[in-house]
Formats: structure tokens, C-alpha cells, sequence
């Protein structure tokens, strides 16, 4: 089992006011003390939240996308000693509580996925067909083939923690993850978790057009 | 001499003036000073000499000289696209990772 204390959710979050004070809250109700907020030059009141509730706040002085910070997250998490790094949507689409799920394998992997298509009922149709692509991709691209690599509810160990290096600044981080799995050997496994979909969280996140943005900077990057 | 061989004649010289004074004034490297003098001097070689260029190219399956340019600049475009791209990438980059160090910087700050 491990210990709550050592574990630090990441949570980069962009114009969340709405939704970020809720996902704080209820991690907390889970016994879970630390997290990280990384606010990406939000306009709204995410990061005044996020102190007033406790948490660690990075704020980046410039919108630097979701990759960026993540990355910052991670990076706060080391200088912060965390062992676990758990990281979240802070849209409201994860529900907190799987996270014990997911840490329950933590011992065992390197990285947890939490996936929203092992078991994706709910999930609109759109959804699952832009997320199955971007798996499709992913798998084209870096050879290596998970069933939701656009998933942003993972845990990492300190191990992982140390040896991903996340370059890409915006979405395209989530299957550099998977590519980074592969490169530096990193056992994972997927685990299925409960989505949250509401006009909210569905407003936010990656879209279509957004994915042919990422496919061409990821094939880019490959002669970059 | 048609007028077109002239206006890309004056185009040509212009540029390769043009070339030569931002080289010497330092606003170019040596790399991008000899691919744009190549640039410019084939559309100039090419416009004078017209008909014993066409026999030479003839051997690749060029039949005008114009194509000639026109081949020669669409490299040149698609590799300066090429090289801008990895310059924003690298900007985008450092611009991240100033950002972030200012982030950390003071957010720890904050803590202590």
C-alpha cells in the first residue's frame, strides 16, 4: 500500500475556475494533501483558488500548453521529493477516486494508464473515434500500442518521473509519454477508469481539427 | 531579346547587388550569401544564355530554362521552410523553458 503522503497529483490546468475547485476538493476528501497546480497564464481565477485550497501553485507567465505544463509539474514534484505523481484532468472529466485504483498497480509498473477505452461507456462516439485514432497514430509513429494514449489520468513512479522527458509543449505530449515508455524500457498497464462527460468537459480538451495539428507535429518532429 | 529576358535580367543583377551589400554589411551569413548568389546567377546565366542552356538541360529532361528556375527555387523555398520551422521549434522551445524556470523559481520561492 502506498503511503498517501508520498503521493503529488499534477494538475495543469488552463481557464478551470469553474470546475478546478471541485477536483481539488475531492481529492482531498480522498486523504491526498499535495497537489500541484500548474496554472498555464490562465485569465480567470483558477490559480487563486487553487492557493486558497492549499495546493502548490506554478503559474506560468505565458500560455505555454498542456505538454509544458505537465513538464513543469513534474518538475516542481522532484524538487518537492515526491515518489508518486499522479496526473489529472483539471476539467472534471476523471473522477478522483480512481486514482486509488490506479495506485493499487503502482508498485508493480513504472506508469499507470488510466484508460477511458478499455470500458467506454458514456464516452461520445466522436470521442472514442478521435481517441482511437490518436492510439492508431501513436502506434504508426513509435511503434508501441496502448489503447488510450491521448489519456491524461496516469501515475508515474519516481523512476518514470526521472527518465520521461517531455518535449512537446502542447497535446502531442500524451503519446510522447508512450513513446518515452518504449524508449527508456518503462513498464506500464492500463487500467480502466470512469469518465465524466458533460457540456463542460466537453468543451475543453483536444478536438479534431486539433489532432491534425499534432499528427503533423509529430511526424515533424521525427526529422526535427 | 524579349522583354521578359530583360526585366529578368535587371531582377537578377539587382538582387545579386543587393546580395553583395547585405553580405558585406554582415546581415547574412556565408551559407545564405552563396545559396541566394546561386538563386539569382542561374535565373541570370539562364535568361542570357536561353538556347545553349536548352541544349544542356535537354539531357535532364528540361526542355525550357525558366523550368530550370522554377526547380531550382521550389527547393530552395521548401529548404528555407524546412530551416524556419526548426528555428521556431527551437525559439518555442527556449521560450518554454525560460517560462518554466521562472515558474519554478518563484513558486518554490513562495513555499520556503
Amino acid at each position: 500500500m502506498i503511503p498517501k503522503k508520498d503521493v503529488y497529483f499534477v494538475i495543469p490546468a488552463y481557464n478551470e475556475a469553474k470546475k478546478i475547485g471541485q477536483v481539488i476538493q475531492e481529492i482531498h476528501s480522498l486523504g491526498f494533501k499535495k497537489i500541484i497546480v500548474v496554472d498555464d497564464c490562465s485569465s480567470d481565477t483558477t490559480a487563486q483558488i487553487a492557493e486558497d485550497l492549499g495546493c502548490y501553485v506554478f503559474r506560468h507567465s505565458l500560455n505555454r500548453g498542456a505538454g509544458a505544463a505537465t513538464k513543469t509539474g513534474f518538475e516542481a514534484a522532484k524538487e518537492l521529493g515526491a515518489t508518486y505523481v499522479i496526473t489529472i484532468d483539471s476539467d472534471g472529466q476523471h473522477d478522483p477516486k480512481d486514482s486509488l485504483k490506479l495506485l493499487k498497480y503502482a508498485e508493480k509498473y513504472d506508469v499507470i494508464i488510466g484508460s477511458r477505452l478499455i470500458k467506454p461507456k458514456g464516452m461520445p462516439l466522436i470521442r472514442i473515434l478521435y481517441n482511437r485514432i490518436g492510439s492508431i497514430f501513436t502506434y504508426f509513429l513509435y511503434g508501441i500500442y496502448v489503447r488510450d494514449s491521448q489519456s491524461g489520468y496516469k501515475v508515474f513512479n519516481r523512476k518514470a518521473l526521472y527518465r520521461i522527458q517531455i518535449k512537446f509543449d502542447r497535446y502531442e505530449f500524451c503519446s510522447e509519454i508512450i513513446h518515452e515508455l518504449k524508449l527508456k524500457k518503462l513498464s506500464f498497464r492500463e487500467i480502466p477508469i470512469k469518465v465524466i462527460y458533460t457540456t463542460y468537459s466537453l468543451s475543453k480538451g483536444q478536438h479534431l481539427l486539433n489532432g491534425f495539428r499534432m499528427v503533423y507535429k509529430m511526424i515533424m518532429r521525427l526529422f526535427l | 531579346m524579349i522583354l521578359l529576358q530583360f526585366i529578368f535580367i535587371i531582377i537578377s543583377i539587382l538582387m545579386i547587388l543587393n546580395l553583395l551589400v547585405q553580405f558585406k554589411n554582415n546581415n547574412l551569413k556565408l551559407m545564405q550569401f552563396l545559396l541566394w548568389g546561386v538563386v539569382w546567377l542561374t535565373l541570370l546565366i539562364s535568361t542570357i544564355l536561353v538556347d545553349q542552356l536548352s541544349r544542356i538541360i535537354s539531357f535532364f529532361g528540361i526542355t525550357r530554362p525558366v523550368d530550370l528556375f522554377i526547380y531550382f527555387s521550389l527547393i530552395t523555398l521548401f529548404f528555407y521552410m524546412y530551416k524556419l520551422n526548426l528555428k521556431q521549434e527551437m525559439l518555442n522551445h527556449q521560450i518554454t523553458e525560460i517560462v518554466r524556470e521562472n515558474t519554478l523559481k518563484k513558486g518554490l520561492k513562495k513555499r520556503k
